[in-house]
């Protein structure tokens, strides 16, 4: 089982080790969080109580401009 | 049947629970349209021995043209495979797909909105279909991209 480790104040997953959030402790001033299977967590992401898992700024960028570049080969392509 | 995966059963649950796949039915056949990123679908047809060939034919186009004027789709794709011909015929012939794709194992088709308005449809015909069916957004991109008087 994977979890992550965030910083509580910004919400920045700063690493994904091997542990359970609910028998392993959490390091000193973190938060261990269950990352849930199937999703590809790393330090781009952030976590929060109420969202749970969500892009950080920068993947969300990166996703944002994957799904513009997707969205006009698409619409090139449809209406060629 | 056209599909992407080959000899096995497919399991449709997922896509399904999808509110934005479209599964059409009708007497001896269905048409399930998956979403695969923007805008864009993957068909999966099943017929009966009844529908196969003219109703089959008939199906298809009915169905491409209600994703083209109903929904938000702007391309079409779906899978035949080679160990069954007549998904070929269906495809290509019967329903005027364009081959995007030849693997040892399948031919990848496409439809994209604008192939369908100019070899089966119109501007005009599709634009009324759009707009009987609250598509008004895609009716006036339709009106703004295969206007002749652009």
């Amino acid at each position: 089982m994977r979890a992550a480790v965030i910083d509580p104040a910004s919400g920045n997953v700063v690493n994904v080790i091997v542990a359970d959030a609910a028998i392993d402790a959490a390091p000193a001033d973190h938060l261990l969080i269950d990352v849930p299977d199937g999703l590809a967590i790393d330090h781009r992401w952030q976590w929060n109580s109420v969202d749970g898992f969500k892009p950080g700024p920068e993947l969300q960028a990166e996703l944002d401009a994957e799904a513009a570049a997707e969205q006009a080969a698409v619409e090139q392509e449809a209406w060629a | 049947m056209m599909s992407a995966a080959f000899g096995a059963p497919q399991d449709f649950t997922p896509a399904l629970n999808n509110v934005a796949t479209v599964a059409l039915i009708d007497d001896y056949g269905c048409a399930i349209f998956t979403p695969k990123g923007f805008k864009t679908y993957v068909l999966t047809i099943g017929l009966l021995p009844e529908g196969r060939g003219a109703w089959g034919a008939d199906f298809l186009r009915a169905s491409i043209a209600f994703m083209f004027t109903q929904t938000d789709a702007l391309v079409l794709k779906a899978y035949t495979p080679k160990s069954i011909p007549s998904g070929f015929a269906l495809a290509r012939h019967a329903a005027g797909g364009y081959l995007a794709d030849n693997t040892p194992d399948h031919w990848e088709w496409k439809w994209t909105i604008a192939h369908w308005i100019r070899e089966v449809s119109s501007v005009g015909d599709a634009v009324a279909l759009m707009r009987a069916a609250g598509e008004i957004e895609k009716a006036d991109e339709v009106i703004k991209r295969m206007s002749p008087a652009r």
